[in-house]
This record gives structure tokens, C-alpha cells and sequence, in this order.
């Protein structure tokens, strides 16, 4: 038993390690991008002697190092979340963008930007969307288990659709009838990271990094509903106070991500898809495996978002998308036969 | 080709008024004939920024048009009231919605004559069947609108007498401004990358009436369309004046438009001569969107304030100082 | 899985058998009454959507329109050009969401198989995005064409890759087929200019702006015939509810049976997206109000979803004429501010059922 357990962590540093190179990597792919030439030794030169009247050095700096910070930070934030759902729900299908959380945050982002009832400090911005998400997410939630007491995976699948679905005829409702707010959103409404800027970066990353935190806390109990509820009950696990606040810290982390980055989908379903027989043995390794894959797997999209029809930059969600809805139809296809 | 064929019509119109009983024969910008029995007099607009107002400065009033809703639920025409004077509460204009127009109104008006601008989603084959109806397109620029405009509703000498009055202040303007020593670029920021324009409508038409020249990256773009490019070609795109259409609806729009700025790249003005020479320009949109000759009165003053000559010693204050008036 | 599925239609609901020589039907008495009903207030909102409007029109001047008499001539542009083709528009495209809507959720026994969920709207779409964006003066006429061939390519590429699969697979595969397409559209959406763009997104949306009488004979091309096949196949198909051993002891070709329908399906939806834009909702509520009226046979059933999909959008576009005058919203918008209460009151009585 103790044997097999530490083959399994140094399996799962072994791949942490592996992760952390494979973004590494990424990230500098990354920061090489963009739409002007710059070499590589003028990259070093602004890292180790910051020049602030070169127009490089600031491209570098504030530019290119936020936007792949905004990609780390918000995949993470959607990996986690999309892994915590699975898990807290015992759903391999469940993810912020297939349960509405994206569309209700959206909705609350859009909703705050036109209409500002309030006008909110950048910093208040991801916790008003996370409020959306959590939002339109408890309604799927009541939904699916009112009435039957438990949650039912492909149940609460068809209600979050149906209910995003909802969510974004309200967001083009408010679009047509606005065309400045529309101009503002447009990019941001389909996933772009190029948005925020660093300020953007530093005011949502308390609350991602609260986030993270709290999934970490969570995972040793969550890892007991991998052996069943009744177990877990057995065991002394409060099942359902442990769900609720799974599902919170995951509202929370999903709204600041969809704050920074727009509403991404697809993350948190290909994040742990990348990962073999990770969903029988979730632990903060894999918690932590997971944040890390969704943050490369946002970095590789938005590398091919710049760069695949260059200068022209693609919105980043259509990308992901393209990719990660093929990953929803085999998982379909793999569950259901 | 539409342009030379337009005028050669409208100086046969002119030429043949007083023979004829006043008939007019119109090709629009998509192409179409149209013949009116004689000047119109009943014209319904469906577009309030691009043909409601020419036809206000025109002369020929129009009897309903399109228009927006404030925050208040009021209707209201973009940039009228700044340019013309008239809006729908001080004046006999029937507004008739604002995404889609109530066709059923237009149709209870019994109008002479509708026009209608390419881009709007009304079906040009709807308005047809209640009046003859006119397309124009916007991008072309106010001139050409106007023109077409003036056919449609015989008011050619008011054409003239305004296209008259801008060329002499465009003349004016450039007797005191060299515009092809001058680069100048038109953009704005939009959430982490910039909207560039060749070259925002009445701007853009004094800018290219004038002679001035363009960056490289905004020559490439097509007559008076836009494109969005990412901050970091903000380089390309510095000139010796750089004029900004902000959003001029919102309260202390040029303070949030620099502001916008401000937080996409800190400290901008160091990397944009154009701004470290103080020839960052924030113009009005409700302005710089209106192609009408009223806009563009506007505009080549803007331009003559932004590149004339000034006297030596000059230094911008970063704020009013109100120092020659002594405090009472 | 049982929960999914429908709940058989009730075998004690009292009928009327009909007889005459070797033929015969039976008539389910009070859902035969319901759909009377349902369809003597078609009538009332028809005469409504013909009189409601900017400028009321009264119900004598209608009359004589109607008998091609001499009318007023603003009264006869607004009823013949306007109302008229507006209202056939709507009540053609609801009926046709909502029997698509129905005949889908049959075949897949599947409480939540909207077609306008499953890729076929996405894609018919796509492809007329494409055509408003690349050829913004295209004749009206060839929406309708682009919109069916990228309409029937979805359908069937869903079906092959779902070929042999639980109809509960095939409407998550469909899911993921549409979410594919909708991000296809929002990189052709996302270099568009932003005119352009609203126009879209109003289209997308869905609008009755553009509707003339000739969308309205192109609907009724496809609508009437594909309606008839649709009640000639309830038979069959209603054998379905028996399981799939009895049906087939029965001699239904399941297959063919379930290839027909869902062909039928996705020319109804195509044809719709291409006439009134992609209008949400309809589809997927329609079937489920109709379980709340009296149960009757597969037909009846049909026919009884088809009357209220088509007052729901009629409702919603006459809504959004009146509400705000002179504003208009676009029928999308307010089919969503109708449309969307529904659905979560539906859910939420059906909760135990879907």
C-alpha cells in the first residue's frame, strides 16, 4: 500500500516536473510572439537591464510578459476550476463553460459594463462576475437535483446548455441594443488575453490565488468522493459541505479567469483529458497537474491565436473551442458506449 | 465611374430644370435608378448620423427618422443637436425606432421619398414598396452624399453654397498648414489593442481633402475602413499629429479615453512624438462620425488649431491655470 | 437512463374509432378539442398581429382586404406589405421550429433534443453569416439555399459520426458539433467591421425584418409537404414508444425510420434559420407545453406542438411591436424575454421528467 502510494507521488512529481518545463517552454514561445520583430537578445536586455524610453523593452515588459501572465493565470484558474467541478461532481463532462458558469459571468460582466449601476474598481470586477457565475450555476445546480436529491451528470449537462444558451440570448439582447458596449466587448466577449494589461493581471490575481489556495485545502476531502459517496460519508466526509464550497471556490475562480480573459470554454474539459487515469486518484498533485496543463493549454492557444493567420490576431476562445469541443464529443462517445 | 455619371446627371438636372416639369432620375451608391416625379418633399430617414443630418443642413427637413434611445428612455439624433441644432423635441421630425424602424409608421407618413445607408439592416426591398427609395453610402463621404442628397430634393444651390464654404475653409487651412510635409494617423485604444482608421469619416475626409499623408501601416487600409492592430505596432503609427475620436457620449470622455490609454501602455506619450510635442488631439466622435459639411467645419478647424503655426516661447500646460484672469 | 425518456403516451386516454370500409382511425376526443382550441387562438392572433400596429387597423377594413376588396391604400401597403408577410413568417417559422422541435425529440426520446441545440442552426448560420458578411447585397433569396445546405452537412455529419449510437449520444455529439460551428462563426465575426457586426448578431438573433412574401412561399414549399410526411410517419412512429423489440416485430424499418424523421428535422430548422434567422427557444418548449394539454396520439401531438410553436413566436413578434412603439425589438429579443421564463418554468415543473 505505502509502496504503491509513493510510486504514485514520485509519478505525479515526475509529471509536475514535466509540466512546469512544457509551460516554461511555452511561455517563451510565447513572449517571441507578436506583431513587431523583436530579437532575442534585446528580449534578455529588457529583463536584466530594463531601459524605460525602449519601445522593445516596454513591448516585452508590459505587453507580451502580461498577456502570457494573463494565459498562465486565467488557464489555471479555468483547469482548476474545471478539474474541482469533475471531482466534486463526479462528472467527467462537468466544466464552467458546459455548466453556464462562463455564460453567467459574461452575463454579470456585460451587464455591469453597460449599465453601470455602480461604477466598480477594476479590483471588485472578478468578484461580480464570479457572483454570475455562481448565479446562473446554482440554477443548474436546483435544477438538476431538486426533485430526484441527487445530481445527475448528463441532467445537469442538458441545464447548464440550456440555461448558457439563455444567458448568452440575454448578452446579444443587450449587444444589439448598445453599439458602443458592443465595441468595447467585442474581442473580450469571445476570449481575448490581450485585454487587461498587468493591472488587470495583479487585480484579479488575489482571487485566483485565493482560489487555488482553497482548491488546495479541499482536495484531501475531495479525494475521498472518488471512492463513492456512501464511502466517503463512511469515512466521516461531510459530503455536502465539502461540495458547496468546492463549487464556490470554483465559481470564484471561474469568474475571475472569465474578468481577465473573457469567457474561454473548454479548459477545464482538455486540462485533465491530458492526463490518464487521473480522475481515479485526485489529489493536490493532480489538482496542481491540472491548474498547470490548463495554463499551457491557454498559452498554446493563444501562441496559435497570434501567430496562425499573423498580423491578424484571432480571438482566443474560437480556438479553443475548435479544439476542446472534439475532446467533449469523445469523452461522449468513450462514456456512452 | 458612379461619381462622374452622378454629376453628369445632376448638371443635365441642372441644366434642364427650368424645361422640364422637374422630373429627377437618380443612380444610388447600389446602383439603382430611381425617378422621382419632381423634387421630394416627404422624406423619411433611416439613418440618423449619416442621412438625417445632411438632410437638415440641406434644407430639406425630413419628416421622420431613425434616432436612438438615451438612458432615459428619450429618443434622440446622434450628433444632431452638436451639428445642426435640431432633434427630435425641437422639431416637427417623427421618430420612427431605432434597430428596426417601424416600417408601419412610414408607411401611415406617406412619404415622397425614403433613404435609407447601405449598412442598415432594413430590407431595401421593403422600403421600396412604400416609396421610392434612395441607398446611399456613407463611406463615400459627405460630398458625394450630399450631392445625391441634393438631386433627390432640388436643393442643389444649397449644396453648393455649403460645399462652397468648405472648400474655402479647407483652402484656408491649408494656406496656413502644409499638409504634405505632414503625417498625420487617426486611432484610438480598444481594450488592449488599438482601433487604427484610414481614416474616421469627417476626419478622415479633411484629412485626405487636404493632402495630408499617412503612416504606412494605416495607407494600407482601405478608404475609410478601420482596422484593429495589437499595441505593440503603436510605433507605426506615430506622426506629427495624432487625432483620437473618443467617445464623446460618456461624462469626461477624453479624461477615460487617456486614461484608457494610460493603462494599455503607461506612460505612452514617451514613445509617440506626435504626443510628446503635444499634438495628441482627443476629437469629439458625436463630431468626428457625422459626415456632413457641419462635421467637417468642424474638423478643419480642429486641424488649423492642431498644426498652425505658433509663436516662439509656446509650452502646453498640462492643466488650465486661469492666470490671466485675477481671482474677484 | 429511464428518466430521460418520454412517458408513454396513455393508453386510457378515451378515442374515437372512425370507420369507413377498410379504413380507420381513432380520434383522441379532448386532445382533439385542445387542438381546436389552440388553433381558434391562432386565428385570434392573427387578427390581432393584422389589427395591432402603429396604426390600428379595424377588423371590417381587414375583412374586406381579405375578400380583395378596395381599401384605403396606406391600410392595403400595410396589410399586404407589412403585417401579412410578417405574421405568415412568424407562424410558418415557429411551426416549423417547434414540429422539428417535436418529431427530434421523439425519435431521440430525449426531453431536451432541441435541432437549434444539436449544430443544424449553428451551421445553416454559419454559412449565411458568411454570405451577409462576404456579399452583403446578396439577393434575399439565396439565404434560404446556403442556409439548408449548411443545415443538412451538420445534420449529417452528426449523423455519421453518431451512426449506431444511443440517441442521448447523438444529441451530445450534436452539442459538440454546434459548439465547434460557433466558434467557426466567432472567427468570421471577429475581423467584421462593426456595423456589419450588429447586423449579424441582430440576424443571429433572429429578425422578421426582412420578411416578404416571397420567404413566406419558400417556407410553405417546405413546411406543407414536409408537414404531411410528417403525420403520414406518426403511425410508425408512434410504435416506437413500444420498444424497440415490438416496434420491430411490428415491421418497422427503425433505421429508415429514424433517418426519415430526423431528415425532416433538419429541413424544417434550415429552412426556418434561413427565413427568420436563428430564433431560440421555440423548439425546445413547444413539445413540452404540449404535454401539458390533454395526451393524445403521436399526430395529434405534432400537431398540437406545431399551433403553439407557432403562437409563441406570433405572440413574441406582436409583443415586441406593441410593447415599446415606435420601437421595435427583433423578434429574437423578445422570444427570449418570453421564451426564457418558460423554459425555466418548464424545466422546473418537468424537472422529474426530462
Amino acid at each position: 500500500m505505502t509502496a504503491m502510494s509513493s510510486a504514485g507521488h514520485s509519478r505525479e512529481r515526475h509529471a509536475l516536473l514535466l509540466m512546469l518545463s512544457v509551460l516554461a517552454v511555452l511561455a517563451i514561445l510565447h513572449i517571441q510572439q507578436g506583431a513587431r520583430p523583436i530579437p532575442a537578445t534585446v528580449m534578455l536586455d529588457a529583463v536584466l537591464s530594463p531601459d524605460r524610453d525602449a519601445f522593445d523593452h516596454f513591448v516585452i515588459l508590459s505587453l507580451r510578459l502580461p498577456r502570457a501572465s494573463a494565459c498562465i493565470v486565467g488557464g489555471a484558474a479555468f483547469g482548476a476550476a474545471g478539474f474541482l467541478l469533475q471531482v466534486a461532481m463526479r462528472n467527467r463532462l462537468a466544466e464552467p463553460h458546459v455548466l453556464g458558469l462562463n455564460a453567467g459571468a459574461s452575463l454579470a460582466v456585460v451587464l455591469v459594463t453597460t449599465y453601470q449601476p455602480v461604477v466598480l474598481p477594476d479590483i471588485l470586477m472578478p468578484f461580480a462576475a464570479s457572483l454570475g457565475a455562481a448565479g446562473l450555476f446554482g440554477l443548474v445546480l436546483a435544477l438538476s437535483a431538486l426533485g430526484s436529491g441527487r445530481f445527475d451528470p448528463v441532467r445537469m449537462v442538458f441545464f447548464g446548455i440550456a440555461l448558457s444558451a439563455l444567458a448568452s440570448a440575454l448578452v446579444s439582447a443587450i449587444l444589439i441594443l448598445n453599439e458602443d458596449t458592443l465595441e468595447q466587448l467585442r474581442f473580450w466577449l469571445v476570449g481575448d488575453a490581450a485585454g487587461g494589461g498587468a493591472a488587470a493581471v495583479w487585480s484579479i490575481l488575489p482571487a485566483v490565488a485565493l482560489g487555488l489556495v482553497a482548491g488546495c485545502l479541499l482536495m484531501p476531502q475531495l479525494a475521498t468522493f472518488s471512492l463513492g459517496e456512501s464511502i466517503s460519508v463512511a469515512l466521516g466526509a461531510s459530503v455536502h459541505r465539502t461540495r458547496i464550497a468546492a463549487l464556490v471556490v470554483t465559481a470564484l475562480l471561474c469568474g475571475s479567469a472569465v474578468s481577465l480573459v473573457g469567457p474561454i470554454g473548454f479548459v477545464g474539459l482538455m486540462a485533465p483529458a491530458l492526463w490518464p487515469r487521473l480522475h481515479q486518484r485526485p489529489s493536490l498533485g493532480a489538482f496542481l497537474l491540472v491548474a498547470g496543463s490548463g495554463a499551457a493549454i491557454l498559452l498554446a492557444a493563444d501562441i496559435l491565436a497570434l501567430g496562425l493567420l499573423a498580423p491578424t490576431e484571432l480571438p482566443t476562445g474560437a480556438l479553443t473551442g475548435l479544439a476542446g469541443a472534439p475532446v467533449f464529443i469523445w469523452l461522449v462517445a468513450r462514456r456512452l458506449t | 465611374m458612379i461619381r462622374s455619371g452622378l454629376l453628369t446627371l445632376i448638371l443635365a438636372a441642372l441644366v434642364m430644370a427650368p424645361a422640364v416639369a422637374r422630373a429627377v432620375t437618380i443612380v444610388d451608391d447600389r446602383g439603382r435608378t430611381v425617378t422621382l416625379t419632381r423634387p421630394a418633399e416627404r422624406i423619411v430617414s433611416d439613418y440618423d448620423i449619416d442621412v438625417t443630418i445632411p438632410l437638415i443642413e440641406l434644407g430639406a427637413m425630413p419628416i421622420a427618422s431613425h434616432g436612438r434611445l438615451a438612458g432615459d428612455g428619450k429618443p434622440y439624433l446622434r450628433s444632431s443637436k452638436l451639428l445642426t441644432g435640431i432633434d427630435f423635441d425641437n422639431s416637427d421630425i417623427a421618430f420612427i425606432g431605432a434597430a428596426e424602424i417601424d416600417l408601419e409608421a412610414v408607411a401611415a407618413l406617406k412619404p415622397d421619398l425614403i433613404v435609407t445607408e447601405i449598412s442598415r439592416a432594413t430590407p431595401v426591398e421593403k422600403l421600396e414598396k412604400l416609396a421610392p427609395t434612395i441607398v446611399i453610402n456613407s463611406d463615400l463621404g459627405a460630398p458625394h452624399v450630399y450631392a445625391l442628397l441634393a438631386a433627390a430634393t432640388g436643393k442643389e444651390a444649397e449644396f453648393k453654397r455649403l460645399d462652397s464654404r468648405y472648400r474655402a475653409q479647407l483652402a484656408l487651412m491649408k494656406a496656413e498648414v502644409q499638409p504634405e510635409k505632414h503625417v498625420v494617423s487617426v486611432f484610438q485604444p480598444l481594450r488592449g489593442k488599438l482601433n487604427v482608421y484610414q481614416s474616421y469619416r469627417a476626419i478622415g475626409q479633411v484629412l485626405r481633402d487636404a493632402g495630408f499623408r499617412f503612416p504606412p501601416l494605416i495607407d494600407d487600409i482601405p478608404e475609410g475602413q478601420s482596422i484593429v492592430v495589437s499595441t505593440e505596432r503603436l510605433p507605426d503609427l506615430d506622426a506629427d499629429v495624432i487625432f483620437d475620436p473618443y467617445r464623446s457620449d460618456r461624462k469626461q470622455g477624453a479624461r477615460a479615453e487617456i486614461a484608457a490609454m494610460e493603462r494599455m501602455v503607461p506612460g505612452f506619450c514617451r514613445f509617440l512624438s506626435a504626443c510628446r510635442n503635444g499634438r495628441y488631439i482627443l476629437i469629439p466622435r458625436e463630431e468626428a462620425i457625422s459626415n456632413s459639411y457641419a462635421a467637417l467645419s468642424r474638423m478643419v478647424a480642429i486641424v488649423q488649431t492642431a498644426l498652425g503655426p505658433r509663436p516662439p516661447g509656446y509650452r502646453t500646460a498640462p492643466e488650465p491655470t486661469g492666470l490671466a484672469i485675477p481671482a474677484r | 437512463m429511464s428518466r430521460f425518456l418520454m412517458p408513454p403516451p396513455a393508453r386510457n386516454a378515451r378515442r374515437l374509432a372512425l370507420r369507413l370500409g377498410p379504413f380507420s382511425t381513432r380520434l383522441a376526443v379532448r386532445g382533439l378539442a385542445a387542438n381546436l382550441l389552440l388553433a381558434s387562438y391562432l386565428l385570434l392572433v392573427v387578427w390581432l398581429g393584422l389589427s395591432l400596429g402603429s396604426r390600428p387597423i379595424p377588423l371590417a377594413t381587414i375583412l374586406a382586404w381579405l375578400r380583395l376588396e378596395q381599401v384605403n391604400d396606406t391600410d392595403s401597403i400595410i396589410l399586404g406589405s407589412l403585417r401579412a408577410p410578417r405574421l405568415c413568417l412568424s407562424m410558418l417559422s415557429g411551426a416549423m421550429l417547434a414540429l422539428s422541435g417535436a418529431l427530434t425529440q421523439h425519435v431521440t426520446r430525449n426531453g431536451l433534443a432541441d435541432p437549434g441545440l444539436i449544430g443544424v442552426r449553428s451551421a445553416a448560420a454559419l454559412l449565411i453569416v458568411a454570405l451577409i458578411l462576404a456579399w452583403p447585397q446578396a439577393p434575399l433569396a439565396l439565404r434560404p439555399v446556403v442556409g439548408l445546405a449548411g443545415g443538412l452537412l451538420a445534420g449529417l455529419v452528426v449523423g455519421l459520426l453518431a451512426r449506431g449510437a444511443s440517441p442521448l449520444k447523438f444529441v451530445m455529439i450534436g452539442f459538440g458539433i454546434s459548439w465547434c460551428l460557433s466558434s467557426a462563426l466567432v472567427i468570421l465575426l471577429a475581423s467584421a467591421d462593426i456595423r456589419s457586426l450588429q447586423r449579424a448578431m441582430m440576424w443571429l438573433a433572429g429578425s422578421l425584418e426582412g420578411a416578404d412574401w416571397p420567404a413566406v412561399r419558400l417556407a410553405l414549399v417546405v413546411f406543407v409537404p414536409t408537414a404531411i410526411a410528417c403525420l403520414g410517419l406518426a403511425r410508425q412512429a408512434e410504435l416506437l414508444d413500444l420498444g424497440a423489440a415490438t416496434a420491430s416485430a411490428l415491421g418497422i424499418n427503425q433505421t429508415r425510420l429514424h433517418v426519415a424523421c430526423l431528415a425532416i428535422a433538419v429541413l424544417l430548422v434550415a429552412t426556418s434559420v434561413s427565413v427568420a434567422g436563428g430564433l431560440g427557444f421555440v423548439g425546445l418548449v413547444a413539445p413540452h407545453m404540449a404535454r401539458f394539454l390533454p395526451r393524445q396520439g403521436l399526430a395529434g401531438r405534432l400537431i398540437c406542438a406545431t399551433l403553439i410553436g407557432a403562437l409563441l413566436v406570433m405572440v413574441a413578434d406582436l409583443a415586441g411591436n406593441v410593447a415599446f412603439a415606435p420601437i421595435r425589438l427583433p423578434v429574437g429579443i423578445s422570444l427570449a424575454a418570453i421564451g426564457a421564463p418558460v423554459l425555466i418554468l418548464l424545466l422546473w415543473l418537468r424537472r422529474n421528467r426530462i
